[in-house]
């Protein structure tokens, strides 16, 4: 009788706590590595004082959000990537709604084509940022050599501090074409048939289709890309280090919100300033993602 | 294997889907549970298999308390409705998966899958993928894989009802020559009383979680306990009218019109009842015949052997088998006659049968 | 019909355009791989080296070890790749398939935790890593990126489609969850499981915040990083430095060339996210 209660109370508290051992692995990785550091960075950014090696701090307190808003570099950054969100967004959402369209049609070698557009997709910024800067080069660099067919003086891209913004522009736009792509094909491939169809059979031109047709229908879609690259294109940080060989701009004249960040806590051991930097950071996508759950939500047959 | 429930009952938040429930299901047999949908027979089904767990009373696999026990350990098979077979696997390898579960040797496996496969009639399939079979193959594959494990007792949810009428009926008559050949006490889900009535050889039928009335097919067609299972059983269904019983005579609530039976004697004065007539047991009266009622002929449907016709009992239709050798015409009015197999009374505020 | 040629003709000239600034800086850096020093400074450009220079490859391997590049992006690829999708397999069982108190909750946590950007958490990693004494060893590559929100909720979505019946059927043929989970539900999600893995081998071979921050000395450095430093150690050959690029990206083209439906697929349904 005994044995058998045993053997009966056993497996029910196995029972309960399986469920655990199966979370285990990842909840251990996510509560050391995503959970506990939020809590600290939230933290720290208002421990005024703060000392890394001892940690040891005065009190809490603004004082690290006061030094991060008044720093001409924070600001700079803040401005940086501002521009280079407001300029690289628009850009490569249009000219992909155009590849999106012309990659959704039904014709010979579409596959090779995809294969084309979607490389860059995959390869490591730092690699093909080198190709680029070789490409950039002031003298010998190829994008200057097509510039001179259409008799445009020579840009110096790299060593004149106010060409960098245009390089890492234009290497941004290129590196956030195929997953912009990608996302606006899925989006026309979404659209029925039939509208297309119906438009034709009411004698709609190519253009008329396309304006009428499927640029409303793929609203929603564009809507989303555009936050989604917003939230991305923000964190602009890698790209810096083929460019410019690791610092923000050739002469520190293009600092962005991350390099910001990374400045503060690996060069400067501010780490106070880092995590305020990086709080405010958070704020930023923190509004750019409610407004993208918004939209997805608000468009649910996306 | 005999199964007997006692008390069994399971509540989800506030919703009871099956209430105290009490019965013994004999073993070796084909039982039906039926009911209309939402009547808990699936959640019954389910809490037998031990899935869905008891929330009170006690079950027995012959005199054996499972109430507690694992699914697994209950030494059931169970086929889904939507038949859950693995579709990463071949047949084969969907019907050798409880015994590699189990660990059996890998000839026997090999043995007892083809034994199976025969059983159900798919041995050329085993190398197909459930998606490259029709729903009656895939239904087979799945009661191969019920029964592979050589269960006490069979469960099947609804086993019928994702197939086209034809199938349906190869399928009903398989899962009884399957059961007769294997002689496995087995349990089917279903919300078809025809479906019930031609294969099974009990039938427990449900109503919002509590057991109606267990019985043979026919014996419960025959002699149901109550208004619903008179009513539920039957197609077309039965004739149902109201009244009050005035001096061992039938009399049609708001109305003079009267109904004569032998059934009506002994029945207190002044009870309401509910009188429910099998369209079979309606008859043109000839002869000697008691004459119960005289209705008038609004439609006649030939149908094949049978003749449905339709009659106007006062302001009540009824639907009536009329022996085919009669000459009817419509707009004809005729002396009824009430056969005694068919003519239920039931008291009209407890629903249970009087006659 | 002549305005459909015409179409097809305006479609295909503006794709090849397009294909062509597209795939330029890789043509360039596959090109400039095998020119001599001087060719690569050649003003006009010069397209194709006269004679390949194959000893490229040799000498940027002479002046940085990237063959222990190479291995190290293998070690730190392949552990992260694996031990992310234990847990994210483990993890979407259990917040597909098993009941449990808080379910939910936890769940809808884990998702509002996916707004936060991996930059912000770096700065906190990057100190856990110093004090476990793992700083500059291939460890500190690995061990914070064995769990993935992101896949997780990828592959829990993929694990709830599959039905409730097929769980019951194998509990009752006397299945464990773990059986279950792998004998069962891994097989069915196969081309999800297929599309996570690819998705997370090409972050973590690119990867280079992270190898950045925590690596230092030269025999630890993965291909990004090496890459990188490589920059100052190459001085001013251009050529080497192409071929090293070369070398980085060739194994990853090759991935998507086998496999760019699944990958494409899965960008599709929320990107790459480190």
């Amino acid at each position: 009788m005994m044995k058998k209660n045993i053997l009966s109370i056993n497996p029910r508290l196995r029972k309960r706590i399986e469920p655990y051992l199966y979370l285990l692995p990842f909840i251990i990785g996510i509560g050391i590595f995503t959970l506990y550091p939020i809590t600290y960075v939230f933290i720290t950014s208002f421990k005024e004082g703060f000392k890394y090696i001892t940690g040891a701090f005065e009190g809490f307190g603004l004082d690290n959000y006061q030094y991060v808003i008044n720093d001409a570099n924070f600001i700079s950054a803040l401005k940086n990537t501002s521009i280079y969100v407001m300029v690289v967004v628009p850009i490569s959402t249009g000219l992909a709604i155009l590849i999106a369209n012309l990659l959704n049609k039904k014709i010979k070698f579409i596959g090779f084509f995809q294969t084309v557009y979607f490389l860059p997709l995959v390869t490591s910024i730092t690699a093909v940022g080198l190709a680029w800067k070789f490409m950039f080069n002031h003298n010998y660099g190829v994008i200057n050599y097509f510039l001179s067919l259409l008799q445009i003086d020579p840009i110096n891209w790299l060593l004149v501090p106010k060409n960098n913004i245009y390089a890492l522009i234009i290497f941004g736009i290129w590196n956030i074409l195929p997953f912009t792509i990608i996302l606006l094909l899925s989006g026309l491939q979404n659209i029925n048939e039939m509208y297309y169809t119906a438009a034709k059979v009411d004698g709609a031109s190519n253009f008329q289709i396309f304006y009428k047709i499927t640029i409303p229908l793929l609203a929603p879609t564009i809507g989303l890309v555009l936050i989604i690259n917003m939230i991305s294109t923000f964190k602009v940080f890698t790209e810096l280090f083929p460019l410019f060989n690791g610092s923000p701009g050739i002469a520190y004249n293009l600092y962005t919100v991350v390099y910001y960040i990374f400045d503060q806590f690996y060069i400067k051991w501010k780490f106070g300033r880092a995590c305020a930097a990086a709080l405010i950071l958070f704020l930023i996508i923190f509004v750019l993602t409610r407004l993208q759950l918004y939209i997805q939500r608000k468009w649910q047959h996306y | 294997m005999e199964i007997i429930l006692q008390n069994v009952t399971k509540r989800f938040d506030k919703v009871i889907a099956v209430n105290d429930f009490t019965t013994t299901i004999e073993g070796g047999k084909l039982s039906a549970l039926l009911g209309p949908s939402g009547c808990g027979k699936s959640t019954l089904l389910y809490v037998l298999s031990g899935i869905t767990p008891l929330t009170s009373g006690k079950i027995f696999f012959d005199n054996v308390d499972v109430s507690d026990l694992e699914p697994e350990k209950r030494g059931i098979g169970l086929v889904f409705q939507n038949y859950a077979l693995y579709p990463h696997l071949t047949v084969k390898q969907n019907i050798s998966f409880p015994l590699q579960i189990q660990k059996v040797a890998k000839e026997e496996i090999e043995q007892r899958v083809s034994e199976m496969a025969k059983l159900v009639h798919i041995s050329e399939l085993m190398d197909r993928k459930p998606s490259q079979l029709s729903g009656g193959q895939q239904q087979r594959v799945a009661i191969a894989r019920a029964m592979v494990k050589r269960p006490r007792l069979l469960l099947l949810d609804e086993p019928l009802s994702n197939l086209d009428a034809r199938l349906r009926l190869e399928m009903r008559e398989e899962i009884r020559r399957i059961q007769l050949e294997t002689k496995v006490t087995t349990i089917f889900v279903t919300h078809d009383q025809e479906e019930a009535m031609s294969i099974s050889d009990q039938i427990i039928l449900m109503k919002s979680g509590i057991m109606q009335q267990i019985a043979p097919p026919q014996s419960m067609y025959e002699d149901p306990k109550n208004v619903f299972v008179a009513d539920f059983l039957g197609n077309p269904q039965i004739n149902k009218v109201y009244g009050k019983i005035i001096h061992e005579q039938f009399v049609l609530r708001d109305s003079d019109t009267t109904c004569d039976h032998e059934k009506f004697k002994g029945i207190a004065n002044e009870s309401n009842v509910i009188l429910s007539l099998r369209p079979e047991s309606i008859d043109l009266a000839t002869n000697n015949d008691m004459i119960a009622f005289n209705a008038k002929i609004v439609d006649i449907y030939q149908m094949g052997k049978e003749r449905l016709v339709y009659l106007a009992f006062d302001e009540h239709l009824l639907r009536a088998y009329i022996d085919i050798d009669h000459q009817l015409n419509i707009d004809d009015i005729i002396p009824i006659t009430l056969k005694d197999r068919g003519v239920f009374v039931f008291d009209e505020s407890t629903e249970e049968r009087l006659r | 019909m002549k305005k459909q040629t015409l179409n097809k003709i305006i479609i295909y000239t503006l794709l090849i355009l397009g294909g062509i600034v597209m795939i330029f800086p890789f043509f360039w850096m596959f090109s400039s791989a095998f020119k001599t020093a001087a060719e690569t400074a050649s003003f006009p450009p010069k397209w194709i080296p006269s004679i390949p220079q194959f000893l490229n490859f040799a000498k940027a391997l002479d002046y940085a070890p990237f063959d222990r590049y190479l291995i190290n992006s293998l070690i730190v690829t392949i552990a992260n790749v694996t031990l992310t999708m234990i847990s994210t397999i483990l993890a979407a069982f259990a917040f597909s398939r098993l009941k449990w108190k808080g379910r939910d909750t936890v769940f809808t946590l884990m998702l509002a935790l996916m707004m936060v950007p991996f930059e912000m958490l770096v700065i906190t990693n990057f100190q856990t890593i110093a004090n476990w004494g793992l700083s500059d060893r291939l460890l500190a590559l690995i061990i914070p990126f064995t769990a993935s929100i992101f896949y997780t909720f990828i592959l829990r979505n993929f694990f709830m489609s599959i039905p409730d019946s097929l769980y019951y059927s194998a509990k009752i043929d006397g299945a464990s969850n773990w059986q279950y989970l792998w004998k069962v539900m891994v097989p069915i999600a196969k081309p999800s499981i297929i599309t996570i893995l690819l998705l997370n081998t090409i972050v973590s071979w690119n990867s280079f915040m992270w190898p950045l921050l925590v690596i230092n000395s030269r025999g630890n450095r993965t291909l990004p990083l090496g890459l990188y430093a490589f920059i100052t150690e190459a001085g001013t050959h251009f050529e080497l430095l192409m071929a090293a690029s070369t070398m980085i990206v060739i194994p990853i083209i090759i991935l998507f060339l086998i496999a760019r439906k699944s990958i494409v697929n899965g960008v599709a349904r929320g990107g790459l996210k480190g």
